[in-house]
């Protein structure tokens, strides 16, 4: 078993007050079969209602409101984390929620070039899901390269294809599609790894029951670095700041977020 | 009844000076007119709404069945009824919805089930509207109307009186109301329906609102007037669809939904009417499975019939579809207000061969219908009296018990070679009768 600890911190500024500001935090990591949450502490600055509550995904959101002219909002969660030896979590309810993680959203949707591309990935259908993830992961692994700039947060995985550039999102939203165009269910994760930086992104591909956490950023198998956060079907279902504000101004944003592992037993 | 015929332009031009209208937006550009309102009206025997009767109650008691365990346990996905791509790669099914029950765990407070009659007196359902429906308000304001204009023919004829609509529709309301007032969500002025929204706000007693007059603090959703007083809102019958509802969960670009409404909603405290998440059921390829759902969840034979239908996704429909392509009605599941439904026997060679391949691609996409030979129904076009096709559209609300309106909007195609109705697409309306015997 590992320990580790963990803080992720948002800062927002806006140049001239804002009113009317509504906003949902979905960084809220909890205990899993893999992971273990303790000590967690949640807070927002500068909001003037403030409510838990829990997205159709289980995932756990802090979510609220502020009328009043203000011109900063943050939110700071830190705790520590269990991670367990088994890095799979169980799938309790595989004929009812399963079914979703199959389509194809509007993010992962197959373009004709993609398409060509992945009838040629190494694709055996008389293997596992688990095993069929791996040779997908190495594959899509190698047809884009990491860059932080070439790509935003709304890129489609047809448009990171073209460009052959992308962050963790574009590697994990390319995957998901290669996974779902050979029907295997496969999921969208937002989570933190060891380091310090920013979130992170990766996939989950479920298997007789389970679901295996895949890094195609990286190219490898989830493991004791890794922390989750939330899962969906793509990168909509799992923002980590959703806003909405009136008023005439511009906005920064620092995040920082920092996993540290403290010990193994 | 001849008197009422003679009433036809007063009928109208008061429906007119109300704001009776129907608002299209074409090519972006928005565009309002009057439904045109003929003033023959549909007659129903009372034995015939009988049948009906018991079969809308049925087919909406199994509907808002099947919405519970698609949000819930899915026993009818896992008991092999309904295959699960057609769940989940529907986009009326909402992910976001899963494990809410909503208060009194109803899902279609308000359903709008689309009827016609083939020639041989046969009803069959075309289609289930339970998002949110509308139209009531139509025959409402033309009865009353018509009432004022023709008392006499009110006097002799033993009709049903529809008037009581409003109530029904406020006792649904209240049954589901978590505590707090009443309120009808409208998008605006330029809205198709905007009179309805208004209509219906007056006739229940409800507070019509926009956007901008509700709030959501500390998961319950306020309505704050002119005065800046705060009351808390109980029930809501919003009429914008799901995906504008909650810019906080849905389409952050709506300007016209109310940001965490859905945290207010899971959180039980406050009812939205319709639930969302219905469009699941009322696609037009869970249609199909409507009379499955009864036998299922009811345990009963279905009473009211389907259109004869089939689902190219399955391999043997699809032969038969192929085979018999001229004879049939194709419908593209995704779109709606008539649009997206192509006759097999009007399209080009090109047409044709360009669909195939499509319905061979996509195969879930498409349904297909042997055509109904509709009945027609006498509308009055000058001083003469025309055959044309029409449907009917019956409100059926749920509350404790499911009712049926004794009435409804039958819609016509005013186009004598046309059998879609659609008010979006240029039809008229006329009054539907319930005879008392």
């Amino acid at each position: 078993m590992y320990h580790l600890k963990f803080t992720y911190d948002s800062q927002f500024h806006f140049t001239t007050p804002i009113v009317g500001h509504y906003f949902t935090v979905k960084a809220i990591p909890q205990s899993t079969d893999r992971q273990m949450i303790r000590n967690l502490s949640v807070s927002v600055d500068d909001y003037e209602f403030l409510n838990s509550g829990k997205d159709g995904f289980g995932n756990l959101t802090k979510y609220g409101s502020n009328s009043k002219e203000h011109t900063s909002f943050g939110f700071h969660i830190k705790g520590e984390c269990e991670l367990y030896e088994e890095q799979f979590e169980a799938e309790r309810n595989p004929s009812t929620f399963l079914g979703i993680y199959l389509p194809q959203t509007q993010v992962t949707m197959v373009s004709n070039n993609m398409e060509h591309f992945f009838k040629q990935c190494p694709f055996y259908p008389t293997e596992s899901n688990y095993q069929n993830a791996f040779h997908i992961m190495q594959y899509i692994y190698q047809a884009i390269t990491y860059c932080q700039n070439a790509t935003n947060i709304s890129t489609t995985a047809s448009e990171a294809f073209e460009l052959k550039q992308g962050v963790c999102q574009d590697y994990a939203h390319l995957m998901i599609s290669c996974l779902r165009y050979f029907k295997i269910p496969a999921r969208y994760v937002v989570g933190m790894m060891a380091g310090e930086g920013y979130s992170h992104a990766w996939v989950e591909v479920y298997d007789k029951g389970y679901w295996f956490g895949f890094d195609p950023t990286n190219n490898q198998e989830v493991d004791h670095q890794y922390i989750k956060i939330s899962h969906g079907r793509d990168y909509s279902d799992c923002m980590v700041i959703k806003g909405l504000f009136r008023g005439n101004a511009l906005q920064s944003q620092d995040i920082k977020v920092c996993v540290e592992i403290e010990g193994q037993e | 009844m001849n008197e009422l015929r003679k009433q036809t332009d007063v009928v109208n031009a008061q429906l007119a000076r109300y704001g009776v209208k129907f608002g299209i937006y074409k090519n972006n550009e928005f565009k309002e007119q009057l439904f045109p309102f003929d003033p023959i009206p549909r007659m129903i025997g009372k034995d015939e709404f009988e049948y009906l009767n018991r079969g809308l109650i049925q087919r909406v008691k199994a509907l808002n069945c099947f919405l519970k365990d698609i949000y819930s346990d899915c026993a009818i996905v896992k008991d092999g009824v309904v295959p699960e791509e057609f769940i989940y790669a529907s986009s009326g099914y909402l992910p976001e919805c899963k494990g809410i029950c909503p208060p009194k765990g109803i899902y279609s407070h308000i359903s709008g089930i689309d009827l016609v009659q083939s020639k041989d007196k046969t009803w069959y359902v075309l289609e289930d509207n339970l998002r949110v429906p509308s139209g009531a308000s139509y025959p409402m304001i033309a009865r009353e109307i018509c009432r004022r204009s023709s008392p006499r023919t009110f006097m002799e004829q033993e009709i049903a009186d529809n008037r009581d609509y409003a109530d029904l529709l406020k006792a649904v309301m209240d049954y589901s109301n978590t505590g707090g007032i009443n309120v009808i969500l409208t998008p605006g002025r330029y809205n198709a329906a905007f009179f309805e929204h208004s209509y219906l706000a007056e006739k229940t007693n409800s507070v019509l609102a926009v956007c901008n007059n509700l709030v959501v603090e500390d998961d319950y959703l306020y309505y704050i007037d002119y005065n800046n007083t705060k009351q808390k809102v109980g029930a809501i019958y919003r009429r914008i669809s799901d995906e504008f509802l909650d810019p906080m969960t849905f389409r952050e670009d709506s300007l016209i939904g109310i940001p965490h409404i859905m945290e207010a909603y899971k959180k039980g405290n406050v009812a939205i009417i319709n639930a969302l998440g219905n469009g699941v059921a009322d696609d037009k390829g869970i249609y199909y499975f409507v009379p499955k759902m009864i036998q299922y969840y009811l345990k009963e034979e279905p009473i009211l019939n389907n259109a004869p239908t089939y689902l190219p996704f399955y391999e043997k429909d699809m032969e038969y579809v192929l085979e018999h392509f001229d004879d049939l009605v194709l419908k593209d599941v995704a779109e709606a207000g008539g649009y997206g439904v192509v006759f097999g026997n009007s399209m080009t060679p090109e047409e044709k061969e360009k669909l195939i391949t499509m319905l061979k691609n996509e195969p879930r996409r498409f349904i297909a219908q042997e055509v109904i030979d509709f009945i027609d129904i006498e509308i009055q076009e000058g001083d003469e009296v025309v055959p044309r096709k029409a449907d009917l559209r019956a409100f059926v609300l749920t509350k404790e018990d499911t009712v049926v309106w004794k009435s409804g909007l039958t819609r016509f195609s005013r186009n004598p070679d046309s059998f879609i109705v659609n008010s979006s697409q240029g039809g008229g309306f006329k009054d539907t009768w319930v005879l008392c015997q």
